[in-house]
């Protein structure tokens, strides 16, 4: 009798929580699962999404997995994200230091640091675009000014310096949530350790070595991972920067995804080079959880 | 107002751990019922699953005639201060202490009427307006108090409300909530893992370690009478002194050894430990308190075979009476009482603590004769614990 | 609260380096501003003015002139408020739940809500569009405002779950001793104070589904139901490129995020704290 008293008790209670969670639970079945199921299906079919769907296996996946361009584009987004994250984890680390010590005007610097971030995506593109352009931008304007060009350069035009320019933008745009995180994660470290640490002779250098960055460890594994995969994915900056050009320069895995969908109609092929994207990021989330369980233990 | 009946209560948590067993208690109607015991051996877990905070895993609760097993805790018409308090940050002291009878369907005059009765008996009217964040500890804890009691419940719960006051107003507020309590009548289960509380404040006190009852009985006949070697060591400061002991029985008496000394105690003064007699020869447990020593240099009189020889390691001027520690030459007991900390030391060393009358001269390295009360000893079964 | 830094007064470096750093910053947002007043002759300048001779807001009228600005607009605040809103009711209800009671499934479900943060975007654009045409919500703000919901409902939930879990236990407890039933609890005792909470992820959710730029390309086309950040995008596919429309638009699109900013700063911040770092 006991038992099953005990149980009506503890489910009771568990239908109350689950009647909270439902909605969102719903949702998340029904926006977030379902279509992930049903682009896992389409991945196995030649199709049009309307009236042809023909099985076809795996064959997008091995079709992908052997395409010299596919593959090109998974290095190139890898390189994109981790000079973007580098760059982000630098920028944001060292303003967040500085604006962490006793500074004069610190809420001025913190709020015109933070700027960035409010900027949409598609505006932070078209100002850089308008920036680099060759004959009316700023850029070439500044660097033949000081006489570093004496032609126009066409930056977004050049391989290389289109993918630095897709990079530096990108940077431009994501520092400031690493900044904040960082001085979030730097105000929680007491006073008294690093006065602890100044008492023992450390200079700020050295406080900073023994004091800050092992506070900020957890945090900082944390950020890196959440921002790569962030920007391992992303669309948009690129996209209306270079349109993934000039010759697949900037042409990362979003971009190309995108276009065999939507602009060779591919569907099925597609969907495939999403799945494979997927399971990369599920790898990082893994990463993601061992560094979180790890964290709270 | 009511009874109440805990019959064979359980917990059993999630991991496996069992923080109470078998805990059964009764209450009678206005009652105040404190349960002791150090931290972590279950105390909260036992009022919670009164509350119906927790499930119990096996065991029945009554209170009055009703079986409260399966009612949720908004039904049980039991009120429960917190340790922390609990109060809603986001309202005033008033709605705080109204917001039972407002759920109750209390209305508007009526309810601020009751609500101003409970704060006039705690003296909180001038705070009716503030938000609790202004309040100082002792308020905050008045404000708890009011919102149990201004809808008379059939049973207080209380967990360790005082523990985050400082020790003045700890003081104050003992005596202030057993008022309280004696005037509203209702019934009432304290938890407090502060021995001068509970034998301050309760009726009755339950002593629990580990989970299990240990005894419940009057505070006085808790003190006097301690069923085993855990209530013996836990209720009294300083604690109760305990050594094994070899017990031999000679001519209506007997004598307990004690390292290289003994004690000779009179069969007739130990009465009340029927079976004593049963250990002739062999290793017992024998408590002394504290009280139970006197300096010999100031009761001359009292018989030399019930006195021993110590020489003194420590001593503390109290005012009202100075407390002596000595070295006895005996293997001391462990009580299994974790908040013993502080007295683990002075047990490893086989320090033993007696306290004296303030007018005592004895000295540090002195050498001196200590009488005990032999009546007051008391006798434990070395492998039982339990008393004899 | 007390200041907590490093001990000893800032290098003099530091200076020089945020001055430069707040350079980098404005000069693009400077530059941005400079094009929006400027006319279309001083526009295609070269070398370019720094600041136009005869500053004129003609672009941010015409924008609305040339343009069906004003639909963009409408659809973007019809859009996000809606899916806001939605996304923070539903994950602040989830988020109690999943604070306060155990279930089956509760551990997966806060793992998977964790997971879905990984996963790409463009893995869902397919199906989505597939989905959107399947049900005729394609072209739509409705089909917009499910697409956005199921954006922000992971990373919401998982917000107010943490602003919850923050919340003492106890005064559940205490309520449901004084009388109070679940809803009432929730409503009564606990929501009011996880109001910082839910202003920070609402502005979150806010942020992240007005820029909101990929599926939005994909799932409307008519004019009349694009959102900004696409009618923006657009402007630069023109033959001739008007800046200093293309920049007042911007500016547009960006004002509500800074008013949004400038007023819920101090919630915005705090709530980083607090899911950044453990106490
Ligand atoms: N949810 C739980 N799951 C597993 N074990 C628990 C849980 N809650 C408490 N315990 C364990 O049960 C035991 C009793 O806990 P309880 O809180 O009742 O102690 P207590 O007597 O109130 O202690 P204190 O005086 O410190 O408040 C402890 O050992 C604790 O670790
Ligand atoms: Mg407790």
């Amino acid at each position: 009798m006991n038992k099953s008293r005990k149980s009506l008790v503890a489910a009771a209670r568990s239908r109350v929580g689950l009647t909270f969670v439902t909605p969102a639970l719903l949702v998340m079945l029904l926006l977030v699962v379902y279509p992930l199921l049903y682009g896992l299906y389409v991945s196995m079919f030649k199709t049009n999404l309307l009236n042809r769907w023909d099985f076809v296996g795996l064959t997008y996946y091995a079709q992908s997995l052997s395409d010299p361009g596919f593959l090109k584009s998974l290095f190139t987004t890898s390189l994109y994200a981790i000079l973007v994250v580098a760059g982000h984890m630098i920028v944001g680390t060292g303003l967040a230091v500085m604006l962490v010590s006793d500074i004069k005007y610190r809420v001025v610097f913190r709020a015109l640091l933070i700027l960035p971030w409010l900027f949409p995506d598609v505006v932070v593109a078209l100002i850089f675009r308008w920036i680099f352009d060759p004959i009316f931008g700023l850029f070439n304007f500044g660097l033949s000014a000081v006489g570093l060009i004496s032609e126009p350069v066409a930056w977004l035009d050049n391989p290389f310096w289109a993918f630095v320019a897709v990079v530096l933008a990108t940077i431009w745009k994501g520092y400031p949530l690493i900044m904040l995180m960082v001085l979030a994660g730097l105000q929680s470290i007491p006073r008294d350790r690093y006065e602890a640490a100044a008492l023992d002779g450390a200079g700020r250098l050295l406080q900073f070595r023994y004091v800050s960055l092992p506070g900020l460890v957890a945090v900082l594994g944390v950020a890196v991972v959440i921002d790569f995969v962030w920007w391992f994915k992303h669309f948009t900056i690129v996209w209306l920067l270079t349109k993934g050009g000039p010759i697949d320069a900037t042409n990362v895995v979003s971009i190309d995804i995108y276009r065999t969908a939507f602009q060779s109609f591919n569907f099925g092929l597609a969907s495939a080079m999403a799945v494979i994207v997927f399971f990369i990021c599920l790898l990082f989330a893994i990463v993601y959880q061992l560094m979180v369980a790890s964290d709270e233990t | 107002m009511a009874t109440a009946k805990l019959d064979n209560i359980t917990k059993v948590y999630d991991n496996g751990f069992t923080a109470v067993s078998n805990l059964s208690l009764q209450l009678a109607d206005g009652e105040f019922l404190v349960l002791v015991g150090p931290s972590g051996c279950g105390k909260s877990t036992a009022l919670r699953m009164i509350a119906g905070l927790e499930e119990m895993s096996e065991g029945d609760l009554y209170v009055g005639d009703r079986l409260l097993n399966d009612i949720e805790p908004k039904n049980r018409d039991i009120a429960m201060v917190f340790q922390n308090y609990a109060l809603y940050p986001q309202m005033t002291v008033a709605q705080n202490i109204g917001f039972p009878l407002k759920l109750r369907g209390v209305k508007g005059t009526e309810r601020k009427r009751q609500v101003h009765h409970a704060a006039e008996i705690l003296q909180l009217t001038e705070q009716l307006s503030k938000k609790p964040g202004q309040l100082s500890g002792g308020q905050r804890q008045r404000v708890a108090m009011g919102r149990a009691i201004v809808r008379q419940p059939a049973l207080f719960l209380m967990d360790e409300p005082l523990s985050n006051l400082d020790a003045k107003l700890r003081v104050q507020m003992r005596a202030d909530i057993a008022d309280i309590q004696k005037n509203l009548g209702v019934t009432t289960f304290y938890v407090t893992h502060d021995q001068v509380e509970a034998m301050t404040m309760g009726d009755r006190v339950a002593v629990i370690k580990d989970g299990l009852l240990q005894q419940v009985d009057e505070p006085e006949k808790l003190y006097a009478r301690p069923e085993n070697v855990f209530v013996a060591a836990f209720m009294g400061s300083p604690s109760m002194n305990l050594y094994e002991a070899n017990l031999s029985l000679h001519n209506e008496k007997f004598k307990v050894h004690l390292g290289d000394q003994s004690i000779s105690i009179p069969t007739r003064l130990t009465e009340r430990h029927t079976t004593l007699g049963n250990y002739d020869q062999q290793t017992i447990v024998v408590g002394i308190r504290p009280e139970d020593f006197e300096d010999a240099a100031l009761a001359p009189t009292h018989p030399d075979d019930q006195q021993l020889t110590v020489t003194v390691s420590g001593r503390e001027a109290l005012g009202a009476e100075t407390l002596i520690h000595f070295p006895l030459n005996a293997p001391s007991i462990d009580t299994g009482d974790p908040d013993a900390l502080d007295e683990l030391a002075s047990i490893a060393s086989g320090r033993c603590t007696a306290r004296f009358d303030a007018n005592s001269k004895a000295r540090i390295g002195e050498q001196i004769r200590t009488n005990v009360t032999v009546e007051n000893m008391h006798f434990f079964d070395r492998e039982t614990g339990l008393v004899i | 609260m007390k200041r907590k830094s490093q001990v000893g007064s800032p290098h003099p470096l530091f200076y020089l380096m945020l001055v430069l750093s707040c350079i980098i910053v404005l000069v693009p947002v400077l530059w941005m501003i400079s094009t929006s007043v400027k006319n279309e002759t001083e526009l295609f300048l070269s070398p370019p003015l720094l600041w136009p001779e005869k500053p004129t807001l003609a672009a941010f009228i015409s924008v609305f002139n040339d343009y069906p600005f004003a639909d963009y607009f409408k659809n973007s605040l019809v859009v996000v408020i809606f899916a806001t809103s939605i996304s923070i009711g539903f994950s602040t209800l989830a988020g109690y739940g999943l604070s306060r009671f155990k279930f089956r499934g509760r551990a997966s479900f806060l793992t998977f809500l964790l997971l879905s943060q990984m996963f790409p975007s463009v893995m869902l654009i397919i199906p989505y569009f597939k989905i959107m045409r399947t049900a005729g919500l394609l072209d739509s703000n409705p089909g917009l405002i499910v697409t956005y919901i199921s954006f922000t409902i992971p990373f919401c939930t998982w917000m107010m779950y943490g602003y919850f879990k923050s919340i003492p236990k106890d005064l559940d407890e205490a309520a449901a001793l004084d009388g109070a039933g679940h809803v009432r609890t929730f409503f009564s005792v606990v929501l009011p104070l996880t109001l910082p909470g839910i202003v920070a992820t609402s502005v979150y959710a806010f942020i992240t589904a007005w820029n909101e730029y990929l599926f939005a390309l994909i799932l409307t086309n008519s004019e009349d139901q694009k959102t900004i950040p696409i009618g923006i995008g657009q402007l630069i596919g023109q033959y001739k490129i008007e800046w200093n429309e293309l920049m007042a638009a911007s500016i547009y699109s960006t004002i509500p995020l800074m008013v949004l900013f400038l007023f819920l700063q101090r919630y915005l911040i705090s709530s980083l704290t607090a899911g950044a770092v453990k106490s």
